[in-house]
């Protein structure tokens, strides 16, 4: 996703495009696995959401399935409690990753780019990637272990007669559990892109403010901060497409405990009507729009992006 | 004329804003079809005009305990010389493919499984089983159906989505090789009672071979012994909720990491209140368990289970593996669930000779006696797909070689395995070893199976006090109504209001929503599809009286 920014030729937009794919036809030969893929395992499956105008049972398949036009839909728009829950704990979750999840790497990064020892800075960045590497299964199941009911801190406070914390399985504390995990989880492994964003600040623009007489907090404002902000404006749109993905796996894994009141979400909501209780139709319907308001989100931002002299994703 | 499901209303709609709303006009404005689905009243009147398999008791060995119809048959030894009932191989040659739910462990593979190779060399064919936990069966399930890859014997659990229809589609219509006397071909087959057939029928014809449970499904509080023993408690039997109480604090010992209970006993309680098993008809008018007044009552008194501290504080995030290494492990003292389970408990046993298992009574809420609920007729049914390329004869003889019951030789090659690696013989006990739960443990029982036999190898008590227990309860079981009668709304939305009503139980159970709610809950349970369910299953009934 990451690439330099386009540098507009004006030949090459004049050359013909039957030449422009003779000269390049090389690397178009590259291109073509890599396109293949996403064609056959992105767009092709997208045709399947046809299913969501159907009422769609499996074993009767796509051609047999009676059509229903837009009758699964009406679900979005009829006032059904279940589908409003599960559109509300979903914004809430979006809203408190992206105030809690998305800037902590962007924080991290820049205290291990203050460290000096390089020996310290990379064992330190080791450690803080492993945790992206578990499932979540492993991940939930580590902190039940160690903040569960029977868990190791509340064994440890039972045996010295102290009172228990109810942590794992508490509907009033989840989206905090929820978030702390995803921090925990992943803000290491995302920290890569905005430590080598730093490194491509070139130095001397440093030594330039120290010459000036600015301190390490003017620095860290006026060079280091305005280096990140291509990196940290195309993230943040790209974050915004899947803004409604707030973690299927980690919060289907967690659910039983809590009670769909606080953990259904969009997609929890297409499972368990859908996979689980055979509502197929329905459950496409609702992702389907899903989708597509991640699309209209991304698009958007972008917009905005540009509208403020930025590359943004990509460019007009 | 097909039944058409309630369409949905549009007019109390709510805009959730701009965006949506021209959507909405659209929705409004579009025909809205629904599906035709296998046809309601014609159905259930084609379902009571099959003739189910005359039922042909196999006269096998007599039982130290005697059945009678509710209580299973109980066996002290097994008998001496079993008898091998079947000569011939039932397979074709050709790998014959099975998928499945398993309890246990997941065993080795085929290739590093000795068991599951004799299966294969005794079967004739090559079994390849694909296997889930019980509780991630249904999904897998699910899935499965959607990727339209079906095996050639599936084991569909009862509470299937549109079960009828899928049926239908995929697998094969057994009538004209099951129905009256043409079962008489599968000796093991015609020896299954015909209740349990009674649920294999759809679409007015029997669409696959049951795996009966029934009695043997029956869950009550099942309790470790031992452990109760080392607290000076012998055989306990609260008279009332207040007793039952008193007795889940005193084995109660979270310091020494041990619970009373593995998960909070609603259900125990809702027995204890004389409340419906799942469907209760008087006078031809079905009542849900779910919306009896009593409930409340139960889920109080469960709340405050909860709040007192007896239910192990990890329930609710537990699976059920996870519950089963509980009460293994002495985390905690009492489970509720069957006597498949119970006899599970021994195999899996981890802590020793000394390990013992019982089950409670129900007493009645605040004294006398409780209702204890008929467990589940069937386990699944097992059906055949039409893609499978077997002959319906050969896959119903390897139905008809597992069903082999309790005494004969395949029955216990089936459930012990090869004397020496899986079992070791004391006098004619087949006691298993470590090697032998593991490896036998590939879910044979699920394509199709005889009634139980309470009987444990090496461990005659196991027996006694499995019958004991099941004489004193049968007078007082409560059975599901609804069982064999044919509700289109209940197999389409019933997994799917079921599970938010469990949701809406386990939180109340927290103390995390007031009990009251339980009430809205029910009532969109109720105007969701329970009032449909309802009367569907009044109709269904009205046309088996009048037969």
């Amino acid at each position: 996703m990451l690439r330099a920014p386009t540098r507009r030729t004006p030949g090459r937009q004049r050359a013909g495009l039957l030449r422009r794919l003779v000269r390049d036809r090389v690397l178009l030969l590259f291109a073509v696995p890599g396109i293949a893929l996403i064609l056959g395992f992105q767009y092709l499956p997208l045709l399947g959401n046809v299913i969501a105008f159907e009422d769609f049972q499996p074993f009767l398949g796509i051609r047999d399935s009676a059509w229903s036009g837009l009758a699964n839909f009406a679900v979005l728009v009829n006032g059904d409690p279940a589908f409003l829950r599960a559109l509300t704990n979903t914004l809430v979750l979006t809203l408190l990753q992206a105030v809690f999840v998305f800037p902590a790497p962007i924080l991290l990064a820049l205290l291990l780019n203050s460290l000096f020892s390089e020996r310290i800075k990379r064992i330190a960045q080791s450690i803080l990637y492993l945790p992206h590497f578990m499932s979540w299964v492993i991940v939930v199941a580590l902190f039940q272990q160690m903040l569960g009911g029977s868990g190791l801190l509340n064994n440890v406070l039972r045996a010295h007669n102290l009172a228990t914390l109810d942590i794992i399985g508490n509907s009033d504390l989840f989206r905090v559990l929820l978030t702390s995990q995803v921090i925990w989880k992943d803000t290491g492994w995302a920290t890569i892109l905005f430590l080598a964003a730093l490194s491509t600040i070139d130095s001397q623009l440093y030594e330039a403010a120290s010459v000036d007489g600015a301190g390490r907090w003017r620095q860290l404002w006026h060079v280091t901060l305005p280096g990140l902000r291509g990196v940290i404006i195309l993230l943040f749109i790209l974050r915004l497409g899947d803004s409604l993905t707030v973690g299927f796996e980690q919060i289907i894994l967690q659910q039983q405990a809590v009670g769909r009141d606080v953990s259904e979400v969009l997609d929890t909501y297409v499972y368990n009507n859908g996979v689980v209780a055979g509502q197929w139709g329905v459950a496409a319907a609702v992702g389907l729009v899903k989708g597509l308001v991640g699309v209209a989100l991304v698009l958007a931002a972008n917009k905005v992006a540009h509208i403020f002299g930025e590359e943004g994703v990509y460019s007009r | 004329m097909p039944s058409m499901p309630p369409m949905q209303r549009i007019s109390r709609r709510t805009f959730l804003g701009g965006g949506l709303t021209a959507a909405a006009v659209t929705v409004t404005g579009a025909p809205l079809l629904t599906a035709c689905g296998s046809s309601g009243a014609d159905t259930s009147a084609a379902n009571l005009a099959v003739t189910l398999p005359t039922y042909k008791r196999y006269a096998g060995v007599a039982p130290d305990l005697p059945a009678t119809d509710r209580v299973l048959a109980g066996f002290l030894r097994y008998p001496a010389h079993p008898v091998r009932a079947i000569s011939e191989k039932p397979g074709d040659g050709k790998p014959i493919s099975f998928l499945t739910n398993i309890p246990g462990a997941i065993p080795p593979a085929a290739g590093r499984n000795p068991f599951w190779q004799a299966v294969n060399e005794r079967l004739g064919s090559p079994l390849t089983i694909s296997m889930a936990s019980n509780d991630d069966y249904p999904k897998k399930f699910a899935t499965q159906v959607a990727g339209g890859d079906l095996p050639d014997l599936v084991n569909i659990p009862p509470t299937t989505v549109e079960l009828p229809a899928l049926l239908k589609a995929k697998c094969h219509d057994l009538t004209r090789y099951l129905s009256g006397d043409a079962v008489a071909k599968y000796p093991f087959l015609a020896n299954i009672p015909t209740e349990y057939w009674k649920g294999c029928v759809f679409n007015g014809g029997i669409y696959g071979v049951p795996v009966p449970r029934g009695m043997s499904r029956t869950s009550l509080p099942l309790y470790r012994v031992d452990l109760l023993a080392a607290k000076g408690i012998k055989r306990p039997a609260p008279a009332s909720f207040a007793e039952f109480l008193d007795l889940c604090k005193e084995v109660n010992d979270p310091k020494r990491h041990r619970w009373a209970w593995t998960k909070p006993p609603t259900d125990y309680v809702r027995q204890m209140l004389g409340i419906a098993n799942n469907w209760a008809q008087h006078g031809g008018k079905f009542t849900s368990k779910y919306e009896q007044e009593a409930n409340l009552e139960a889920l109080e008194a469960t709340r405050r289970m909860v709040a007192a501290g007896v239910v192990n504080p990890d329930a609710f995030s537990a699976d059920a593996s996870a519950r089963k290494q509980w009460f293994n492990g002495g985390v905690a003292v009492f489970d509720l669930d069957s006597f498949v389970a119970w006899n599970q408990y021994y195999a899996t046993n981890t802590a020793g000779d000394a390990f013992a298992v019982d089950m409670l009574d129900v007493p009645g809420y605040s004294g006398g006696q409780g209702k204890p609920w008929m467990g589940a007729a069937l386990n699944n049914i097992t059906a055949f797909a039409k893609s499978a390329k077997h002959s319906v004869e050969t896959m119903l003889a390897v139905a008809n070689w597992m069903a082999a019951p309790f005494g004969t030789e395949e029955y216990l090659f089936r459930k012990y395995g090869l004397a020496g690696r899986h079992y070791t013989l004391e006098g004619t006990d087949p006691v298993p070893t470590k090697t032998g739960v593991v490896e036998t443990g590939i879910g044979l029982q699920y394509v199709c199976d005889a009634d139980m036999a309470l009987y444990w190898a090496g461990k005659p008590d196991v027996a006694k006090r499995q019958h004991a227990i099941q004489q004193t309860i049968a007078p007082r079981l409560l059975f599901d109504d609804s069982y064999g009668l044919y509700s289109e709304t209940m197999s389409r939305k019933y997994a799917q209001l079921s599970a938010v009503l469990l949701d809406v139980e386990n939180q109340i159970v927290q103390g995390r929503r007031p009990v009251s709610s339980w009430k809205d809950a029910v009532k969109s349970f109720l105007s969701q599809g329970g009032e449909q369910m309802r009367t569907e299953l009044a109709k269904a009934h009205a046309d088996a009286a009048r037969r």
